[in-house]
């Protein structure tokens, strides 16, 4: 049965040229999002992330391949139809209040007028940009002008978010806050394409992974596929003896106590010797499992085991 | 900054604005653009590059929609 | 469709009308104009036709200036600080956000025409206790040559930086005032290149002179009806291509 995909391409390329060099800054991308998808898109600075964006949102044209939005032609203006997008470092123009603005993107997204003002307060709310809604945003903080664009995004109630890099500047208790709202808009069933540097919120929300590496897709999969498991054990044991606890730190590098629990990365080499140890003592084994990678880790495995390409050529 | 530049154009247009007409003295000399044959000329000649412009641009958006369809 | 030019032109009205240069080149010109209209050194007839001439150059320098200022940098503007990335994410063609961009700030340019048009009609009224058809006739096509400036600035604007839009369409400006007076005889007293260059640049500038209906105004002379029409329709036709040109640039652009 062919499937309806949220997101399309096919060898998606694009190439800047100028007078002297040229430089691939997306090649041969394929991806396949299914609706209802949340999918973190992993990259170093200029790997390729925006670009991708942009040529999914049309604002450059691919040099080669193409991209479906919905099914529909990237190029055409009716694929934005379910689209919600937030660009990376928002700005917008500072007389305009949150409330005004959304009101005129809630035109430009076909909401129907008398619809549009109970769509820019629920926007304005999921975002938690109601508190300020009606203070100029040159006067916002950027915490709050990047959760104006995330209501922005919101205000057409698309089924698909594009989010650059949303959590880009924000302070910790923002992170979360923004990290909470793209769950709850999970669980509502939107599909997010999102941009990110932060590895540990993307392994927190997003079901799958891409990483781009130098414009070219290294893995995409989810979390657990793209994440090894390591050489290293984490150990739970109970009812250790300040001795045995000395022992054991004196083993494994990452030794704490948690509680009556004492918690213990090991290396494979010592896993048998750190038994012993703590059958000698009496102790008892609550835990032995080995350790995975943490995306973040394997992001980084597989950025540097990527072959060495050169974006930058000589312009023909 | 930019005072200076509106300041120049000003400069720059003022003339042109208020000598661009006829004054009494010119009056007696040329005839006024909506009495000047060879203005209505130019404006209809233009008219006529961009009606074949138009046609042309038109037939070509034409023949791509078809194409592309 | 509708709804969407309308809410985007609401926005280029509510950053133009905002901007200092408005204000002042339209406060600039109120000076200037009830200065002409309350300080008499003349008789009534004099008095009347420095009004009237004053009044209408005012009308024609602020708008012209402002809405070239206006447009030539909003596009590079709204680019370089990604101001349009959320709006042409939206289901719209590319072209409706750079024509609401222009009518937007028109109708700011606009508004602040019609208050030294208002000016204008007062200052006539007080000193002739009537109103002639043709002061309605010069403005609006004051007006109509404003727009047709508007729109070249924004052609430009879709190739060149802001500074290099504004200079080139006051000249390009300046030179369609000066086409029928200057080039067409500079052109005849050339041969070869120089004469087809000249011949070619002049088919392609706009006749701003037959926009202006100032001297019928100040010296009460009439205007055939059948002229006024076919200016209007010239004007019209080349405004939809700066417009047209304008959308087609702007449309194949990266940004």
């Amino acid at each position: 049965m062919h499937t309806l995909y949220a997101i399309r391409t096919e060898q998606l390329t694009k190439v800047y040229v100028s007078r002297k060099q040229s430089h691939t800054a997306v090649r041969d991308l394929n991806l396949h999002i299914a609706d209802g998808e949340t999918v973190g898109f992993l990259g170093a600075n200029g790997a390729g992330k925006t670009t991708t964006i942009k040529m999914l949102l049309h604002f450059i044209a691919p040099t080669r391949g193409q991209a479906w939005l919905y099914g529909i032609p990237c190029h055409e203006p009716r694929a934005r139809q379910k689209v919600g997008y937030m660009p990376e470092q928002p700005y917008f123009a500072r007389y305009l209040t949150p409330r005004e603005l959304l009101s005129a993107h809630a035109a430009l997204a076909g909401v129907s007028a008398r619809e549009a003002k109970h769509r820019v307060e629920i926007a304005l709310e999921l975002a938690r940009a109601d508190t300020f809604a009606h203070r100029p945003i040159g006067k916002l903080s950027k915490g709050m002008t990047q959760r104006v664009a995330l209501a922005q995004a919101l205000v057409g109630d698309p089924q698909l978010l594009i989010l650059d890099e949303p959590a880009s500047g924000l302070d910790p208790v923002s992170r979360v806050e923004m990290r909470n709202v793209l769950q709850v808009l999970k669980e509502q069933g939107k599909t997010i394409f999102l941009s990110s540097h932060h590895l540990g919120e993307v392994e927190l929300i997003c079901d799958r992974v891409a990483i781009i590496h130098q414009g070219q897709l290294l893995a995409f999969g989810t979390p657990e596929e793209l994440t090894q498991q390591t050489d290293r054990y984490v150990l739970v044991a109970e009812s250790v003896t300040p001795d045995s606890e000395r022992a054991l730190r004196s083993l494994c590098s990452n030794t704490r106590r948690d509680g009556a629990q004492v918690v213990a990365v090991v290396d494979a080499a010592q896993v048998y010797e750190v038994v012993n140890l703590l059958r000698l003592a009496n102790a008892r084994l609550v835990r032995l499992v080995q350790q995975r990678e943490t995306l973040e880790e394997a992001f980084l495995r597989i950025v540097q085991s990527a072959p060495i390409s050169t974006p930058v050529e000589k312009a023909a | 900054m930019r005072l200076t530049v509106v300041l120049i154009a000003l400069m720059t247009l003022l003339p042109a604005a208020l000598t661009n007409g006829h004054d009494d003295h010119a009056h007696h000399h040329d005839p006024h653009h909506w009495e000047n044959a060879e203005m209505r000329h130019d404006l209809l000649t233009q008219l006529g590059g961009m009606a074949v412009l138009g046609a042309v641009a038109g037939s070509y958006l034409l023949v791509r929609r078809r194409t592309s369809t | 469709m509708r709804r969407s030019l309308f809410a985007l032109m609401k926005l280029s009205f509510l950053e133009a009308v905002r901007r200092q240069i408005l204000h002042v080149m339209v406060l600039l010109s109120l000076v200037v104009m009830a200065i002409a209209g309350t300080v008499s050194f003349f008789d009534l007839g004099v008095q009347v036709k420095i009004v009237k001439d004053t009044g209408m150059v005012m009308i024609l320098l602020a708008g012209s200036l402002s809405i070239v200022f206006l447009l030539s940098g909003a596009l590079f503007h709204d680019v370089e600080q990604r101001i349009v990335y959320p709006v042409l994410a939206r289901p719209i063609p590319r072209g409706l956000y750079l024509v609401a961009r222009y009518f937007g700030a028109l109708a700011a340019v606009y508004a602040g025409m019609t208050l030294m048009a208002i000016t204008l009609v007062v200052l006539l009224w007080t000193h002739l206790h009537y109103i002639s058809g043709l002061a309605v006739v010069a403005i609006a096509f004051t007006y109509l040559e404003v727009a047709l400036v508007g729109a070249l600035a924004m052609l430009l604007s879709t190739f060149f930086t802001p500074a290099m839009t504004a200079t080139l369409a006051l000249f390009l400006y300046l030179l369609g005032s000066l086409k029928m007076g200057y080039l067409h005889h500079l052109a005849e007293r050339n041969t070869g290149f120089a004469k087809w260059a000249i011949t070619a640049v002049s088919a392609a500038l706009p006749n701003m002179e037959a926009f202006r209906f100032k001297d019928a105004l100040v010296h009460d002379l009439s205007v055939p009806a059948g002229y006024l029409v076919l200016v209007a329709i010239y004007g019209i036709c080349y405004l939809a291509t700066c417009i047209a040109l304008s959308v087609w640039n702007f449309g194949r652009r990266e940004v």
